[in-house]
């Protein structure tokens, strides 16, 4: 595996390294309760400023799934079938991610899912996989 | 809000889709202006009748800026309404409204809009693995900041086939999927390409066994159920009223449109299978004051079969969760009774980059004007014509009507 390593910014750096320490941070509204993914500094449901890095706990449901058969990056060629999956956190908004650990066979739209967090290099690059809950 | 049907496309001119190794290397420039000539030719008007330009900015070769200005100057023209439309395979689409609407308030009176497919001569000091790499990630950002080069690329999300696969999913989960259903949409657009000497697949019909037996690149999606990127190139011009009268061929009036953004990726959508195009037909059907029944032909924008599915639904040729039994009941074919992509569609057509949206368009062209040779239609008088940009992500829709 050699996946292209996140960038982070100013604005999404909480969010890498919430999971570089296990820990899944995402921006919530403090004026409408809106979760708001990808980071941003603004609420995209309501536009305050007024945002909180919060800790939620991973667990999702898988939204969709497909199983690329021609490797969209050189990266994921290997011996297993690179997946690619949508998730839904249990607070409502969606995250793309990858399943590991689950066989294509095994996957199935609505699966329950929970957090994998990935570490890419020796470096410290985290990234957020799920599996089978 | 309304287009009045004062504005008509009045001449096309299309490259014939061919293979990139083996079709002619021109500037974007040079493209553009034989495709403007041939154009021309076509609606009987002179370069001195064009006085509104429009003109696809992403991906333009010789100018990252100021688009506009250097096609107009390089062309010859001189321009009272200039557009830079970046909206990947519905550009076509919403260059055709934004020009009736610019000669609609006056501007101008003959808008050019063009967008070239080939590729271009080679830069000798250009480096060959950026170029190969920058191909690789498309339409994707990678530049710092960009949020797709940041929650997409690390995780392998990137272009179009897993997109549309993972919506295609989606679907079969909340409706149920009939592959064999699918597959008839590919297949019936092969076989339209057998009566289009201009397709890339004409002499190459196929089987619903043929697209079922080819090789899945994103579950459920085969091969033969998507787009082959070719080299091509299209033109078509927008004229007032007036002006068309004097033109060569039957005028094609632009009697409603809509458009319709609601995400880059997807994955962020609301209801994935609720596409963009089912607000942009509604406004463009509102609009016209017609309805899907109304329709003597769709032309619809076919990047894979599960765009032309949703579009179906979502534009109200048939409700929501009923495409399959849709696509069962109908003959997709120009023979038939629900005419669909009657030159070959993308699919068998072949797709000439950001123009192959406009192969769409100026396939109803040809038909409204009675010209389509072997696969004309009986029907010719309206056409609904659609255009898909990124994985669902804008979308765009155009009634047309013969003058």
């Amino acid at each position: 595996m050699n996946a292209m390593i996140p960038r982070a910014t100013d604005i999404s750096r909480p969010f890498w390294d919430g999971l570089r320490e296990q820990r899944i941070l995402i921006p919530r509204c403090q004026r409408c309760s809106g979760w708001v993914f990808y980071p941003r500094r603004h609420c995209t449901h309501c536009a305050s400023h007024d945002l909180a890095w919060t800790p939620v706990s991973g667990a999702a449901t898988l939204c969709s799934f497909t199983i690329a058969r021609v490797p969209t990056l050189p990266g994921f060629t290997g011996p297993d079938p690179q997946n690619l999956a949508i998730v839904t956190f249990s607070e409502g908004f969606n995250m793309n991610s990858a399943l590991t650990g689950v066989a294509p066979d095994d996957m199935w739209i609505g699966m329950p899912l929970r957090p994998v967090f990935d570490t890419m290099n020796d470096a410290g690059h985290t990234r957020l996989l799920f599996t089978a809950a | 809000m309304s287009l009045t049907g004062k504005a008509a496309i009045v001449g096309c001119a299309q490259y014939r889709p061919e293979k990139y190794a083996t079709a002619p290397q021109m500037f974007h420039l040079e493209q553009m202006a034989d495709l403007a000539r041939l154009a021309l030719i076509d609606a009987g008007l002179t370069l001195q009748d064009i006085d509104g330009l429009a003109v696809n900015g992403a991906h333009f070769n010789e100018a990252t800026a100021f688009v506009p200005a250097v096609v107009a100057e390089y062309l010859g023209l001189q321009v009272g309404f200039a557009e830079t439309v970046d909206l990947g395979g519905t550009s076509a689409v919403a260059m055709a409204w934004r020009a009736a609407a610019a000669i609609q308030l006056g501007l101008c009176r003959a808008v050019l809009c063009v967008i070239p497919g080939r590729l271009t001569p080679p830069d000798p000091d250009a480096d060959p693995a950026a170029f190969a790499a920058a191909m690789q990630l498309g339409g994707h950002s990678q530049r710092f900041g960009a949020p797709e080069a940041e929650f997409d690329l690390p995780y392998g999300h990137l272009g179009q086939n897993t997109g549309y696969a993972m919506i295609a999913q989606q679907y079969a989960h909340r409706y149920g999927y009939d592959a064999a259903a699918m597959a008839g949409i590919a297949v019936a657009q092969r076989s339209n390409a057998q009566a289009n000497p201009e397709a890339l697949f004409h002499g190459h019909p196929i089987t619903v066994d043929d697209v079922l037996n080819s090789k899945v690149v994103a579950d459920p999606l085969h091969l033969l159920e998507i787009v082959m990127p070719v080299a091509g190139g299209a033109a078509f011009i927008v004229a007032s009223d007036d002006l068309a009268r004097d033109c060569r061929h039957r005028p094609v009036r632009i009697r409603g449109c809509g458009e319709q953004l609601d995400f880059k990726s997807p994955s962020y959508a609301r209801d994935m299978t609720v596409t963009p195009i089912a607000r942009a037909a509604q406004r463009a059907f509102g609009m016209a004051g017609l309805t899907p029944a109304d329709m003597d032909m769709a032309q619809i924008y076919d990047c894979y079969t599960i765009t032309v599915l949703l579009s179906l639904e979502d534009a109200g040729f048939c409700g929501k969760g009923e495409g399959m039994a849709f696509l069962r009941e109908h003959d997709l074919t120009w023979r038939g009774d629900f005419p669909l992509n009657t030159h070959g569609g993308q699919l068998s057509f072949g797709q000439a980059g950001a123009a192959g949206g406009m192969s769409q368009l100026i396939e109803a062209v040809t038909q409204i004007r009675g010209d389509a040779g072997e696969r004309q239609l009986r029907k010719h008088d309206t056409a609904f014509v659609s255009g898909t940009g990124g994985v669902m992500s804008e979308q765009g829709a155009l009634i047309l009507t013969g003058a």
